[in-house]
């Protein structure tokens, strides 16, 4: 009597398929996958098409300015300008400088006034739902307090392509950390 | 009235259901480990996408059910006592429930977590990691670590589970290995929103966390309507809740062999695991001996090894609401 529950009960379990197609669906997604890349889509991509916009034309930056790190001059000056014009150059675009307040700066980030904002943005920034942050990359060396801060770029939300030029930039020059 | 005193699961359990309940538990502290992995290995890739970390929660989640598998068989172990006169195997559909609860209490607040993210088009940030020198996109990581770790629940232990649950008629682990198997539904789409995000679809992400935190959502639903429905003493189903369970038949097969039994019905309830079965009989001359009503006690719980537990109850006549012989077709009517 034992027996037979349980072989009745074991041929239910193994009989019963009722979300079939498993490995063809994680197969179709793989696919997919390759296809994507395969013709010629690049990934990641911008929503806004920030990188798209700025290659070969202008790539508008924020500073905010912080003693040793950059002038409030227009056109500002400093350890962060240079690397702002620096990237800009890595990507074949003109820097057009913007010059705020953080919270200015965030503001405009997500309005799309600007691409890219730098100042003395530290990994532990709180404009994380505001804003996309980079990978940090050592600041300016001897900057205010005489130590290379470690800080962060900020960039809009979602604009992945341009998060990833920027930190491909860094990786590049060697000043990611 | 006869009552067969209740027994020690372990004492009684046939060797089939000792070996299977033996490999259940070496699966469920397998599925701990492993899962283990697979939420470091996903904490690592998290970045910022609603897709992943709903997958993530919900990997978490799954911890659960192995979790009060495991603390519920040292209670359904023990006898019952004058304090715990049924036993204590309602711990596994206890278990059950809190499972139920907590995957419906966490599926629905990701799921309107993830709306509001579509609706106030939060675009996630995906950025890239240095790997040995190079910047790789961490969406590609995200998209191979959710390819990796669906390994796991859909070929290795979700399966696995699903040939011991019926064995040991157990609905918890049953509920689990379904669970695991529709994992690859979890991994496919936050794969599927990762790569939305790579070519700049980023509401696919979200789209993505909300079908994934629905899932979650369906479970809770099932899971918390099964244990409730055991908890409220339904009569006893089968493993996958599908239909009344069959053993009611054979209990009336053997009843009805008895020649000083006119008539007969019996109220069965699933205690997680095993049965408790009260046997309503009607005597022909309307009398019955002790000896007897021992008699049937213990036949009947030689029946099977689910049954825990048998009360015989003789009456004059029976009451309306009994389970009867061929209950199966009205039962299926219901349903």
């Amino acid at each position: 009597m034992q027996a037979e529950f349980g072989a009745r009960a074991r041929i239910d379990g193994a009989g019963r398929r009722r979300r079939p197609g498993r490995v063809s669906a994680l197969a179709g997604v793989a696919l997919l996958a390759a296809a994507l890349t395969g013709c010629g889509l690049t990934i990641p991509a911008d929503p806004d098409g920030s990188l798209e916009r700025a290659r070969g034309g202008e790539l508008r930056i924020g500073i905010a300015a912080e003693p040793g790190m950059s002038t409030d001059a227009h056109p500002p000056e400093g350890p962060l300008p240079e690397l702002g014009a620096d990237f800009a150059e890595s990507i074949d675009a003109a820097p057009v400088w913007e010059l705020g307040g953080e919270e200015t700066l965030v503001g405009m980030l997500e309005s799309g006034d600007i691409d890219l904002a730098l100042g003395h943005f530290t990994p532990e920034t709180p404009w994380t739902e505001r804003a996309a942050i980079s990978r940090p990359f050592a600041g300016s060396a001897g900057g205010v307090d005489g130590a290379d801060a470690e800080l962060v770029a900020l960039m809009p939300l979602g604009e992945n392509a341009l998060l990833s030029a920027f930190e491909g930039y860094i990786d590049g020059r060697g000043l990611a950390r | 009235m006869s009552l067969a005193d209740g027994v020690e699961a372990d004492d009684h359990l046939p060797g089939e259901q000792r070996t299977a309940l033996r490999r259940a538990v070496r699966w469920q502290i397998f599925t701990i480990c492993y899962t283990a992995v697979t939420i470091t290995s996903v904490a690592f890739v998290l970045g910022s996408s609603q897709a992943m970390k709903t997958a993530w929660i919900e990997d978490m989640l799954s911890l659960l059910p192995q979790l009060a598998f495991l603390v519920a068989l040292v209670f359904i172990r023990r006898k019952p006592t004058p304090k715990h006169p049924y036993g204590q195997h309602r711990a596994m559909s206890v278990g059950h429930l809190v499972g139920g609860v907590a995957l419906l209490a966490v599926g629905a607040s990701l799921a309107v977590e993830s709306a509001l993210g579509l609706i106030r088009a939060e675009h996630p940030s995906i950025g890239t990691v240095n790997l040995f020198g190079h910047t790789i996109w961490l969406g590609w990581l995200m998209v191979s670590v959710m390819a990796v770790v669906v390994v796991g629940p859909v070929f290795l232990y979700g399966p696995a589970k699903a040939k011991l649950a019926p064995v040991l008629h157990n609905k918890l682990l049953y509920a689990d290995a379904d669970m695991a198997k529709a994992d690859w539904q979890t991994n496919a789409a936050s794969i599927v929103g990762v790569l939305g995000v790579g070519i700049g679809w980023w509401w696919l992400d979200g789209a993505a966390a909300v079908f994934i935190s629905l899932g979650i959502i369906w479970d809770g639903v099932r899971n918390t309507k099964a244990a409730v429905a055991d908890l409220m003493d339904q009569r006893a189903r089968t493993f996958d809740d599908t239909r009344r369970h069959p053993l009611a038949d054979v209990i009336h097969a053997y009843l009805a062999e008895l020649d000083w039994v006119a008539e007969s019905g019996i109220r069965m309830r699933d205690e997680g695991q095993v049965f408790h079965v009260e046997v309503f009989v009607v005597p022909t001359d309307g009398r019955i001996t002790v000896d007897r009503a021992e008699a049937l006690a213990g036949a009947v719980q030689g029946l099977d090894w689910k049954i825990q537990d048998v009360v015989i109850a003789p009456c004059a006549t029976l009451p309306e609401h009994l389970d009867r012989p061929g209950a199966e077709a009205a039962d299926a009517k219901r349903h």
